[in-house]
């Protein structure tokens, strides 16, 4: 058929676009509905890779229903090496990233060592760059980092058994730049053997990428759901939620929250890392000699002056709410501190009797937050005209009001 | 003002045009944009100077300003929308949706057949028009994708899932033929992706999300066979993806997204642990999800989308507070989103129609009390009549 041929000419036009450029970086279809010239519909430049829209249907038919075939092994169905396969599953997930089991195929091909896994990540990483919120392409990701993760433990130690503190030992941080996001667009590593010498370098490398991946996806789709919770993912299976990389990524999200002031899914990755830095709080002063509770009180200088300068983005008002019961956790904590103090009494008659005067004293604290806090919204927001901007204030007012009572 | 000073605010691009653009559009200054049947969309952004003449915002289509100038996420729903339910035009469109098989549409669907065929009929059934569709092709298309493993596939050929496996037992219980693939090794599936954790896979390669939770429950207990899980751990797990504002993401410390919390809230509905939830602080964030055209968000910030209509709508049915929704609008809403040439639901007034919005705007008008629909059960989405069939009884707030 005249189709058929013309499906697998373009399929090895693909390949011989990757093959010529091993780095391209972003694809799209470009709006050439019909077939005006006589020549390959696959245009390729400073590494991206453009295909005619005609010719995208035509690709996907053929290399779709020839991997389905050879998967459901069908009598007439082809004999597919490796190459083939990796080459018709390219071009499958190209056109459809969310094909699960075209994603499974490449699965099973690095489980075979067929196929490169950190080949494999380079490949999802354009898949991105057309389809930033295709939920497959960031599962069958995790899937590959797992399994980088697990392959770099075992052969670091010797074993195959992973610890907390294997991973901490692993995840070095006086070899690392606090900044994970910084531009890592060579990608001469991806040569690297995944035993290479310079394996913990290769890590932070692999890692840093990770996370310019996900900075990418969040800034192509707006409130990036799954870009987001991917950075989220990364943050514990790969860092463990190590302390050290929670701090630089607070650092490097600040500036991005700033110029995306109705990204909720940007600022809920804050909240995400702040929890978690709330439960290495005494880490965080040991350390770092930094409180956590300066952290709450930055952040939510971080969001008044958000609000002061743009009106009308209910993003940073949710935030808000989060920051304010944040603050309020670390007052009713302070309280439970002093109640635990006060227990092995005996000797000093005093004692409780002075520390329920304390803890009387910083339930009142909170009582005076919530105020101060009502009042700081009011006289912001509440006499402006933007009646918009007053209907958020006064939304939050009776949500704090509501939740954040003692 | 400061404002001059700082960089321009990204604002997220939406995906439709306003069909009416309000007077504050900055008339006429929008770059052609078309998103109407069968064009290609293309989203440009472009410069205006709001109303207030404060620095230029960089802007994307699809913004409803309000006096100020502040673009409010939303869109306007013109006079001329439809204002009635189009029943049989739905009908005939879900019918005739599976005839179209050499569509390149159907072929780059098939990744999710299953679901698609239950978005389907159900609809078809809440419709009261089950018997136009080919139940024995359907039911020997599930008998086909059932795999060795016990779980089912999206289509022939395709690998097994947990969200395809519940797809497929629920368009079973539809037509009350499970018996039609291995039951039993259907629940040695579903059992053997549970973790120590209470989590779930969505299949082997061991993604876990709080959707494979509401999956594996919802089909076990659709077959009568919650025994076979541990249903502690489960309710454990769902349990840690709660948030300080009430709702739930898809793992532990995950955003709060509107279809994660109807997965969770209907986890916690079929196993009997509703008390865990504070459903004045959910109901409270669910409620907030109306925009002023009356349509649903999933998430802060986003444009309303019918689908929203079910997750959110249901979760509030769930916890007992759907009594908080402006109704009136939120149908007005959905009705708008009808295609009255075409028939079928968009998501959102203008776009092109789908068998997934179809299914969810007819059951939002289901949960709103429209009577010309079956009454739709809040936690499977299936008619409730099929649910009582079925042996099943959930205590809801």
């Amino acid at each position: 058929m005249a189709t058929d041929s013309r499906g697998s000419r373009l399929l090895s036009d693909l390949n011989s676009a990757f093959r010529r450029d091993p780095d391209i970086d972003e694809y799209d279809f470009l709006p050439v509905l019909e077939p005006k010239h006589n020549r390959s519909p696959l245009l390729l430049q400073e590494h991206k890779l453009g295909l005619e829209m005609w010719s995208v249907r035509i690709l996907y038919d053929h290399a779709y229903n020839t991997l389905m075939a050879w998967r459901q092994k069908e009598a007439h169905a082809k004999f597919l090496d490796p190459f083939d396969l990796i080459s018709l599953s390219r071009a499958v997930v190209l056109v459809n990233a969310d094909c699960l089991t075209a994603w499974n195929i490449r699965k099973e091909l690095v489980e075979s060592s067929d196929l490169n896994l950190l080949d494999d990540l380079k490949f999802g990483a354009l898949v991105l760059s057309r389809h930033p919120k295709s939920p497959e392409t960031f599962c069958h990701r995790k899937w590959l980092l797992r399994r980088y993760v697990e392959c770099c433990l075992s052969s670091s130690n010797g074993s195959t058994t992973s610890t907390g503190s294997l991973y901490n030992d692993f995840v070095n941080m006086d070899a690392i730049d606090f900044d994970l996001e910084a531009e890592a667009n060579n990608f001469l590593l991806m040569e690297n053997n995944l035993h290479g010498m310079n394996q913990q370098t290769d890590f932070h490398e692999v890692m840093r990428r990770e996370m310019n991946v996900c900075r990418k996806a969040g800034e192509n789709y707006p409130c990036n759901y799954n870009a987001w919770s991917h950075r989220s993912w990364v943050i514990q299976n790969c860092y463990n939620c190590t302390i050290q990389v929670l701090i630089g990524e607070l650092h490097v999200t600040e500036a991005w929250v700033r110029q995306h002031i109705s990204d909720h899914s940007g600022f809920h990755y804050r909240q995400y890392l702040l929890t978690n830095i709330h439960k290495q709080a005494d880490i965080l002063k040991e350390q770092f000699s930094l409180n956590y509770k300066n952290l709450i009180h930055k952040e939510m200088q971080i969001v008044v002056d958000l609000l002061k300068s743009f009106s009308g983005h209910e993003a940073i008002w949710y935030h808000r709410r989060y920051v304010f019961q944040a603050l309020c956790k670390v007052c009713d904590s302070e309280a439970v501190a002093v109640e635990i103090i006060s227990l092995p009494d005996g000797y000093d008659q005093d004692l409780p009797i002075k520390t329920s005067q304390k803890k009387t004293k910083l339930e009142n604290e909170r009582q005076v937050l919530l105020l101060k806090e009502v009042d700081s919204v009011s006289r912001n927001h509440m006499s402006k005209k933007d009646t918009f901007q007053k209907g958020l204030a006064q939304k939050y007012l009776d949500w704090v009001q509501k939740s954040c009572r003692s | 003002m400061k404002e001059s000073s700082v960089l321009p605010p990204r604002i997220e691009p939406a995906y439709s045009f306003p069909l009416n653009c309000s007077t504050n559009l900055a008339k006429g200054k929008f770059p052609p944009v078309c998103n109407r049947r069968g064009k290609m969309h293309v989203c440009n952004p472009c410069y205006l100077v709001s109303e207030d003449h404060a620095s230029p915002v960089l802007l994307w289509d699809a913004y409803v300003f309000n006096s100020k100038g502040t673009p409010i996420k939303d869109v306007v729903i013109p006079d001329s929308a439809q204002k009635s339910l189009l029943l049989q035009k739905h009908c005939d469109y879900i019918a005739s949706y599976g005839s179209k098989k050499d569509d390149y549409e159907y072929c780059i669907t098939e990744y999710l057949r299953m679901s698609g065929m239950y978005w389907g009929l159900t609809v078809m059934d809440l419709m009261g028009q089950l018997n136009r569709m080919d139940k024995d092709q359907v039911l020997q298309f599930i008998q086909q994708c059932q795999h060795e493993c016990g779980g089912i596939s999206a289509s022939i050929g395709h690998d097994p899932h947990l969200l395809y496996t519940l797809s497929a037992i629920q368009i079973l219980t539809l037509y009350d033929a499970v018996d039609m693939v291995n039951v039993e090794k259907v629940v040695e599936y579903v059992r053997s992706l549970q973790q120590d954790d209470g989590s779930f896979y969505g299949d082997k390669w061991g993604e876990v999300d709080t959707r494979f939770s509401f999956c594996a429950v919802a089909c076990l207990s659709l077959l009568g066979r919650l025994d076979a899980i541990d249903v502690d751990t489960t309710v454990e797990f769902v349990v840690t993806c709660m948030n300080f504002d009430g709702g739930f993401g898809c793992r532990p410390g995950s955003e709060s997204h509107a279809g994660q919390i109807y997965c969770c809230v209907g986890t916690l509905a079929i196993t009997g642990n509703l008390h865990h939830i504070n459903a004045d602080l959910l109901g409270w964030w669910l409620c907030e999800r109306q925009l002023p055209s009356g349509g649903l968000n999933g998430r802060p910030e986003k444009m309303p989308d019918v689908c929203y209509s079910w997750w959110v709508l249901a979760s509030l049915k769930i916890i007992g507070k759907i009594h908080w929704i402006d109704k009136e609008k939120l149908e007005k809403f959905i009705l708008a989103c009808q295609d009255e040439e075409t028939g079928g639901v968009s998501d959102r007034p203008g776009n092109i129609v789908d068998p997934f919005h179809t299914l969810f705007g007819v059951c939002g008008l289901s949960l709103l009390g429209n009577e010309t629909i079956k009454p739709v059960n809040p936690v499977y989405c299936m008619p409730e009549d099929v649910i009582q069939r079925a042996g099943i009884r959930l205590e809801l707030l």
